[in-house]
């Protein structure tokens, strides 16, 4: 008789085991299917961020604008497109010029399959990017290798209004990364 | 102990003695030593490619008109619309310029914001190759492109000021420029052409100042223009079409590789088309020897005809060996029976011609 007790108890034990297991499994997968957030996308500001991108270096540039239709923009890019990322400084090295004859100011993306995992502040014409900080958390998405799915977008925006035009430009790049 | 105090006083003395030498040597020539010294000169210049492009765009307007009339439907007590939408642009040319020293591809896109998926867009150029700026002038027109940019579909009637309804995106990547069809006036911009590889057209006649070398793949399109002089294959791809070809000493000759020869005109006081090896394809041509010998000759290659050819001389055979030319399909002024594989395919005699035609 006290077997048997001993017994059932037991089997209830597990059976209320086993249950607690499954919830707690469902949860995860309820969790992982629709509130865990995989991608957090970084939005494009449709008018330019008020601060100048820190790192941005004066050039000595003093060479005529470009020819633009009235109304209309144009922006001149120079790079190298080999861009080195190092994990440890969480930091870009890249070698961006925005030339003194853009019409525009620029916010440049560093984009790896898809996703900005950099992004500057406004430049202006006749400034040159050598580094740019990578986005908070951007380090963790990324190993060791070399990208080549990957593009700096340049965002142009009207110097005056400070809106975005409906143009962007986006030059093909590889990557290579870093500890 | 001795002999090793012996040895070192040896030693001392004698590298006394060749210092005293040394000094010597420098009083003789009043104190005055010249010591040669030796300088090469080596490169090692890596030539780096720098990305530079300009991307300029007008204002990018566009203006969605309805016009139509209101009918008055008499069983609803209603208005039927009945309205066509029309789309107009100011300002919807994008232009790529390369001033890089490497060839560049760009492809525009054109994506509607949300809410504007309706309104979609369409470019003259979705994609297009520049070729380097290399030994070119800065202004020089090869070196810029323009698309425009059209829309279509309906934009609703509550968007009544200019709004951004999308953005076109101008993608620029390195290319190896082998899309790009060069332009060829002269002998040396076709000889330079032709040494890149890809595709070259001519704008006007050209006399060549020696033979012309194909080492690699190359289109060369003579665009009804007229080469005066030899083109040979040396083990490539190469295409020759739409023009003449004149020389004294023959046209063509194949060493090795794919020579493909369309709508061409040949003529030569030698023989025009002479294969040594590699393969020829002769479509709609007109070959001619000027003194009625062989047309074409073809000693260790394949050779296949298809067409509309004319032909003034023979076509090789030899009773030894074993002459791998093929006529295919097509219409010739020469009758064709001995290169024609009688299996596969028909011959018959119409008039002055003779029509091959599968089975």
């Amino acid at each position: 008789m006290e077997k048997s007790e001993k017994q059932e108890k037991q089997r209830r034990l597990i059976i209320i085991a086993l249950i607690i297991g499954m919830a707690v499994c469902m949860g995860v997968t309820i969790w992982a299917l629709f509130f865990r957030n995989t991608q957090e996308q970084v939005l494009i500001p449709d008018y330019a961020p008020q601060a100048a991108e820190q790192n941005a270096e004066p050039l000595s540039d003093n060479g005529e604008k470009l020819d633009v239709p009235s109304g209309g923009g144009g922006i001149s890019l120079e790079y190298d497109s080999s861009v080195n990322i190092s994990l440890a400084d969480k930091t870009a090295y890249l070698n961006y010029t925005h030339p003194g004859r853009s019409t525009q100011d620029i916010v440049l993306c560093i984009e790896i399959n898809g996703e900005i995992v950099a992004q500057s502040g406004t430049i202006e014409p006749g400034n040159r990017l050598k580094k740019l900080a990578l986005l908070d958390g951007a380090e963790k998405k990324l190993s060791e290798g070399t990208y080549t799915d990957a593009d700096f977008r340049v965002l142009s925006y009207d110097p005056e209004s400070g809106e975005k035009a409906m143009v962007d430009t986006v030059a093909k790049i590889t990557v290579t990364v870093e500890k | 102990m001795k002999k090793a105090i012996s040895l070192a006083l040896a030693l001392s003395l004698s590298s006394v003695l060749s210092t005293t030498a040394f000094a010597a040597a420098i009083e003789e020539n009043g104190g005055k030593q010249d010591i040669g010294v030796k300088a090469k000169y080596i490169e090692n210049i890596v030539t780096e490619k720098t990305i530079y492009a300009d991307v300029v765009w007008g204002e990018m307007e566009f203006t969605y008109s309805v016009s139509g009339s209101k009918i008055w439907n008499v069983d609803e007590h209603d208005y039927d619309l009945e309205s066509e939408g029309k789309w107009s642009a100011s300002g919807n040319e994008i232009s790529v310029t390369n001033h890089s020293n490497t060839p560049i591809a760009a492809d525009v896109t054109y994506k509607p914001l949300a809410g504007y998926s309706e309104v979609t867009g369409k470019l003259t150029k979705e994609s297009f190759e520049l070729p380097s700026a290399e030994g070119k002038t800065y202004d020089d027109a090869s070196l810029t492109e323009t698309t425009e940019l059209t829309l279509s579909g309906e934009l609703s009637r509550d968007v009544t000021k200019m709004t951004k309804v999308g953005t076109a995106t101008v993608t620029i990547s390195e290319s190896d420029g082998s899309s790009i069809v060069k332009e060829a006036a002269t002998y040396a911009e076709l000889k330079d052409a032709i040494a890149q590889g890809g595709s070259v057209k001519l704008t006007g006649d050209i006399t060549l100042s020696s033979r012309i070398n194909c080492k690699k793949d190359a289109v060369i399109d003579l665009d009804g223009h007229t080469i005066t002089g030899q083109i040979m294959n040396n083990n490539s791809e190469v295409t020759v079409k739409n023009g003449k070809i004149l020389n004294v000493d023959g046209t063509i000759m194949s060493q090795k590789g794919t020579t493909n020869l369309i709508n061409c005109y040949m003529s030569t006081k030698a023989t025009p088309v002479y294969v040594m090896g590699g393969t020829v394809n002769i479509t709609d041509c007109t070959l001619i020897n000027e003194t009625g010998n062989y047309s074409l000759i073809n000693n260790n290659g394949a050779v296949y005809i298809s067409g509309t050819n004319s032909f003034t001389g023979e076509i090789y055979k030899s009773a030894n060996k074993v002459i791998n030319t093929n006529i295919l399909a097509g219409t010739y002024n020469f009758d064709p029976t001995d290169f024609v594989d009688a299996e596969n395919f028909t011959i018959t005699q119409d008039g002055e011609s003779w029509v091959v035609a599968a089975k």
